[in-house]
């Protein structure tokens, strides 16, 4: 086998390191090992996922508009299979493979690492969870899905059930292999000097959030195995076929949600510094307050049914507030002392400042969801607070994709289609969330919605309906803005067009074998380009 | 005239060997997930053996005394599982944790054949556990097929199912490892490898004892 990497134990010094690491032909492709091209492929993918899963929210909620019937789908069986699909594929096939992509390609060149711990684990990890969205488009399309909607029997094919069944526990299973790949790189192969108080903010992200997923997706990936022997043997309670959905149904609820959005917050922490052009006063904090975000969303208690007037579950959701605001604080401070100018990554910076905006707004109305005089528990607020969460996480995710374009595939994303798309991807993260989650004041029931709703919902639903559509428009120039950067034009970008201030700066555009073609000083702060820099070398 | 005596001298200490530990932090993140996984399967275990047994009805603690808690037995009738293949096989995991410490310890000192014997011997061990998993499930009263399945079976079945990959998982992994030291890759200055497999079988044999005193002693 093909494996065009280099060792990870391997000192960092480097001075083989001379050329680009780019597969040459389908086979090379296949049979790398490289963490550039393993994380160039998820982001693709992934984005290429979120706006086929952008599409099917877009039909989801035109069907929503008039709920007592079924006017976009062929019957209610297809309406529900879509609107399970819309919110397994945003987080399976688009919000976690497109910050593990980033992860992968970017974490090891933060921490000064040649390579990601087990390249050949990271390969397969990816391979297996395309295989896995392959199985999952196969079980939707025969039939299968996650059963019934509530109350209904009968409309769906066995083996397309467990088709379906089978791709997400093999996509939940290749998404921990990549985290603990991510992780292993960012507590093991760290260059000398960087402590992990001086590792940069994504990747400690990564690894608070890899964290959280261990002790959390293992959880739902249980629950899957057990729907799938009581649907395969007697669909007596778990594997019931209206039930299906409800077991992993805690996971697009709160705290669990937040969880996927922690490594937003490292990529938001990484760019505002660089965008001020000014050293990250109270690093520290960020660390600790990221830490503290994964903390309180480990949300796998929430599985257990009847959680929502708990103690716990309700202090959750006002605690999250906390770290959030901490980071808030913290990113301010560094706005205060610098301004973006042109020259920085303006593009990435707004779509990553006004998506932790959303995500904030994202927070807000999950505390309001459990403030119990509100009465909102069991109506549409909560999932439309679900999608303003994970469609933040997505529009920092592509700030994350267009700051480190460059490291990807050697050349920027056009800062002009960036800072096209940063105002759709906003307007259509809030109104597709907030219209469900207006729509709740208005006693809209949660979920999959067949009964007559009040007009002010109806209104709501019709925003929400708007708000897909925004989306969707901004994944096609998030996906035209991303593949342009595979077309062989023109020179790559330099090594450091930001000015960066952390170890992936350091590297070629894109990086080469080895990453490092010099041999890296020993770190001495969380800023260690700045350092040089301070010192009068070369950045 | 003086007798010069030859004084052994030490050779120089080798080279710190660049260790990053990565196939022992990775197995580390591993195996919690594994265990979260347990977690998971057993809260639901638990909540619903707490269910059906408090909806069942009040019963007397001995024989002339008035009811006054629920029949535990309401969840898993008394025969349904019996606890001697259980014990065989909580007492065979618990010499596989001797044999893979035993292992770790011999590696540490550069004690090759010892190290390959205590490898074998576990790995012999966690196959005799899959042996044994597949004839308790033949003596369980249980069944998780058609209109006779139980909540309880198919909640037994899954876990303890579950925990049978987990086994062979492990029994493969020390495979592996012991492959790579009869190559030499490990030695007293790396043992990393060892490390990485005896914590993952450390694990196994975590879970098995939650099994059994949960699952097949409380019942």
């Amino acid at each position: 086998m093909t494996i065009t990497e280099s060792d990870a134990a391997a000192p960092t010094t480097a001075p083989s390191a001379t050329t680009a690491a780019q597969p040459r032909g389908l086979y090379e492709l296949v049979t790398t090992g490289d963490h550039t091209t393993i994380g160039r492929l998820y982001v693709l993918a992934s984005v290429v996922f979120l706006l086929a899963v952008s599409v099917l929210g877009v039909l989801s909620s035109a069907e929503k508009l008039q709920t007592t019937s079924v006017d976009v789908f062929a019957g209610v069986t297809s309406a529900w299979q879509t609107f399970v699909a819309v919110r397994i594929g945003l987080l399976l096939c688009g919000v976690l493979p497109l910050f593990i992509g980033l992860a992968t390609a970017v974490v090891p060149l933060q921490v000064g690492s040649p390579a990601i711990a087990f390249p050949r684990a990271a390969a397969a990890a990816f391979w297996c969870w395309l295989l896995g969205v392959g199985l999952l488009i196969g079980g939707f399309a025969a039939d299968g899905g996650l059963g019934e909607a509530p109350g209904l029997t009968g409309g769906t094919k066995v083996h397309g059930v467990q088709l379906t069944l089978l791709a997400i526990g093999l996509l939940i299973a290749a998404l921990l292999l990549a985290s603990v790949c991510v992780a292993t790189t960012v507590i093991a192969l760290r260059t000398p000097g960087m402590s992990l108080r001086r590792v940069p903010a994504f990747s400690w992200s990564m690894l608070v959030a890899a964290s959280v997923w261990f002790l959390t997706l293992p959880v739902m990936f249980g629950r899957i195995v057990l729907a799938y022997v009581d649907y395969t043997h007697s669909r007596s309670l778990f594997g019931a076929e209206d039930a299906l959905y409800n077991q992993i149904r805690w996971v697009f609820g709160q705290p669990m949600v937040y969880a996927f959005a922690i490594p937003a917050l490292g990529i938001v922490s990484d760019i505002v510094p660089v965008a001020a052009r000014v050293r990250q006063r109270m690093y520290d904090v960020v660390l600790a307050a990221i830490g503290l975000f994964g903390l309180l969303s480990v949300g796998s208690f929430a599985s257990a049914s009847n959680v929502s007037d708990k103690f716990v579950y309700i202090a959750l959701a006002y605690a999250i507030a906390l770290p959030t605001l901490l980071l808030f604080g913290a990113w301010a401070d560094s706005l205060r002392q610098g301004t973006p100018t042109s020259k920085g990554p303006i593009g990435a910076f707004l779509l990553a400042v006004v998506g932790a905006l959303v995500l904030f707004g994202g927070v807000v109305a999950g505390m309001l969801n459990v403030f119990v005089p509100v009465h909102l528990r069991n109506t549409s607020s909560v999932d439309g607070q679900m999608m303003v969460v994970l469609l933040a996480s997505v529009m920092v995710g592509v700030a994350g994709l267009v700051f480190w374009s460059s490291k990807l595939t050697g050349r920027a994303v056009p800062e002009g289609l960036a800072r096209v798309a940063f105002l759709p991807l906003a307007g259509g993260a809030l109104l597709a969330g907030g219209g469900d989650f207006v729509a709740g004041f208005f006693d809209q029931p949660s979920g999959f919605v067949t009964t007559a709703v009040r007009d002010a919902a109806h209104a709501m639903n019709v925003i929400g309906f708007v708000g897909f559509v925004l989306f969707a428009l901004a994944m096609v120039i998030v996906v035209a803005a991303y593949a342009r950067t595979f077309v062989p034009s023109g020179s790559h970008a330099p090594a450091n067009p930001w000015d960066g201030h952390t170890l992936e700066w350091a590297a070629g555009s894109p990086p080469p074998v080895g990453n490092f073609r010099e041999a890296l000083p020993v770190v001495r702060s969380d800023r260690p380009l700045l350092d040089l820099v301070d010192a009068g070398g070369a950045s | 005239m003086t007798t010069m005596t030859a004084e052994p001298r030490a050779m120089p200490a080798p080279a710190e060997l660049p260790r990053p530990r990565t196939l022992l932090v990775g197995t580390a993140f591993a195996t919690v997930a594994t265990v979260s996984m347990f977690f998971g399967l057993f809260a639901v275990y638990f909540a619903e053996r707490a269910a059906v047994i408090k909806s069942a009805p009040l019963v007397p603690k001995q024989i002339g005394l008035l009811p006054t808690h629920h029949d535990p037995a309401a969840w898993i009738k008394t025969g349904t599982i019996s606890l001697v293949p259980g014990g065989m096989m909580f007492g065979t995991m618990v010499m596989s944790i001797v044999t893979m410490a035993w292992a770790v310890y011999s590696i540490r000192r550069d004690d090759r054949p010892r190290a390959y014997i205590a490898l074998g011997l576990t790995a012999l061990f966690g196959v005799a556990v899959i042996n044994q998993t597949v004839f308790y499930y033949k003596s369980m009263g249980f069944t998780i097929v058609g209109k006779a399945a139980t909540l309880q079976g198919l909640l037994i079945f899954t876990i303890t199912g579950a925990h049978l990959v987990m086994v062979g998982v492990g029994v493969v992994f020390i495979g592996l490892m012991a492959f790579r030291a009869l190559a030499g890759q490990y030695s007293s200055r790396q043992s990393d490898g060892l490390l990485a497999a005896s914590i993952f079988w450390y694990a196994t044999v975590a879970v098995y004892t939650l099994i059994y005193f949960g699952i097949y002693v409380a019942k």
